[in-house]
């Protein structure tokens, strides 16, 4: 019925010539690159394996080593008799863990932050918030404070990295959880009537971020996952003040 | 027709032994064009059937859908939308599929 030309039959046969050296030469292409994804994968795993049993030997290795310096640096202070002072000193400067009692705050973002879009800071925790809950907690007294598990001192930096949070450098997000170890009483009061207390107790109404804050019998901090302080001045042991980061030149310095 | 069939296998068998080199720049986009060819092939099987097959429109169809698939795919490469790719493979494979219904409807008229 069709009345096909020459031309067209000709262009038919090598259209269907063309198709199947397609069909040939790409199934031979993605057999090969399958052939050589398994061929790659045992190496790959092999390396794998390599590099953690490498990362485990090293991280152990580090592990000694700082037992290994504790226990000389123990030794050395025992010799010279100043390990009562370097107690001492060590808590003061932040760098041991701390239990005691405290105060414990919560914060976190209103819940209409993810409507209200990202820019609206005013439905958000920002780092000036925690900065200045931070400072405030220090100026009461507090002998040690730390954020959602990390712990802060005069060189701690706490800032907004896009949108979260970084204490030194490890990311936490919200809700956060600042814990202070001190006198509950005082901590307490004094952060409910302070500048700070006051703005996120109004701001909590007003856009509905959460500012809880609660005494606690008992919490345990841990030390600083580094140690941030190099050196400190004016540090007078059972002293008034010897708030370790209440200096407003510490934040970011780090 | 059967022609084409065979032109088809020669074609494969001289791919598997001549093996040429696919333009690396153009490896992404044969694929779809294999698809849309198999969807001519099949088309042009069922008008066999059906008794009004065409080389012109074997070769027209060929030649456009092969191309229009790859440029298509291209095209959605260059504006960052990877699913042109499947959406030509859905809309190819729904057409071998129909086009296979009728082939067996014609051969087993069932």
């Amino acid at each position: 019925m069709a009345r096909s030309s020459r031309g067209w039959r000709v262009a038919a046969v090598a259209l269907a010539l063309l198709a199947g050296v397609s069909v040939a030469s790409t199934g031979i292409r993605v057999a090969r690159a399958q052939a050589a994804a398994r061929s790659r994968r045992p190496a790959l795993l092999e390396l794998l394996k390599q590099r953690t049993a490498e990362g485990d030997q090293l991280r152990g290795k580090l592990r000694d080593l700082r037992r290994e310096l504790e226990a000389l640096a123990r030794q050395e202070i025992g010799a010279s008799g100043l390990s009562g002072e370097v107690a001492t000193l060590r808590l003061a400067a932040g760098l041991t863990a701390v239990e005691g009692p405290g105060v414990e705050v919560v914060m976190a973002d209103s819940p209409l932050a993810s409507r209200v879009g990202r820019s609206d800071p005013r439905y958000r925790i920002q780092d000036l918030d925690v900065q200045r809950l931070i400072n405030e907690l220090w100026a009461l007294g507090a002998e040690a404070v730390a954020v959602n598990g990390e712990r802060t001192g005069a060189l701690t930096p706490v800032r907004m990295a896009g949108n979260v949070l970084l204490v030194g450098v490890r990311p936490v997000g919200s809700p956060y959880k600042v814990q202070a170890v001190g006198d509950p009483e005082r901590l307490y009061s004094g952060l409910l009537a302070s500048e700070v207390g006051k703005d996120l107790r109004s701001w909590s109404s007003l856009y509905g971020i959460r500012f809880e804050v609660r005494k606690a019998r008992s919490m345990s901090l841990p030390a600083p996952s580094e140690p941030s302080s190099r050196s400190r001045e004016g540090l007078e042991p059972g002293g008034g003040r010897r708030s370790p980061g209440a200096v407003g030149g510490g934040w970011g310095g780090g | 027709m059967s022609l084409i069939v065979l032109a088809l296998v020669v074609g494969a068998l001289i791919g598997l032994l001549v093996q040429p080199a696919v333009p690396a720049a153009l490896a992404p986009y044969l694929p779809m064009a294999i698809v849309a060819a198999m969807d001519a092939l099949l088309g042009a099987a069922r008008a066999r059937l059906e008794g009004s097959f065409s080389e012109r429109t074997f070769v027209l169809s060929l030649a456009t859908n092969a191309a229009f698939a790859a440029a298509l795919v291209w095209t959605g490469d260059r504006l960052g939308i990877g699913e042109f790719s499947t959406a030509v493979v859905v809309v190819f494979s729904l057409r071998i599929f129909q086009n296979l219904a009728a082939i067996r409807r014609r051969i087993l008229g069932g």
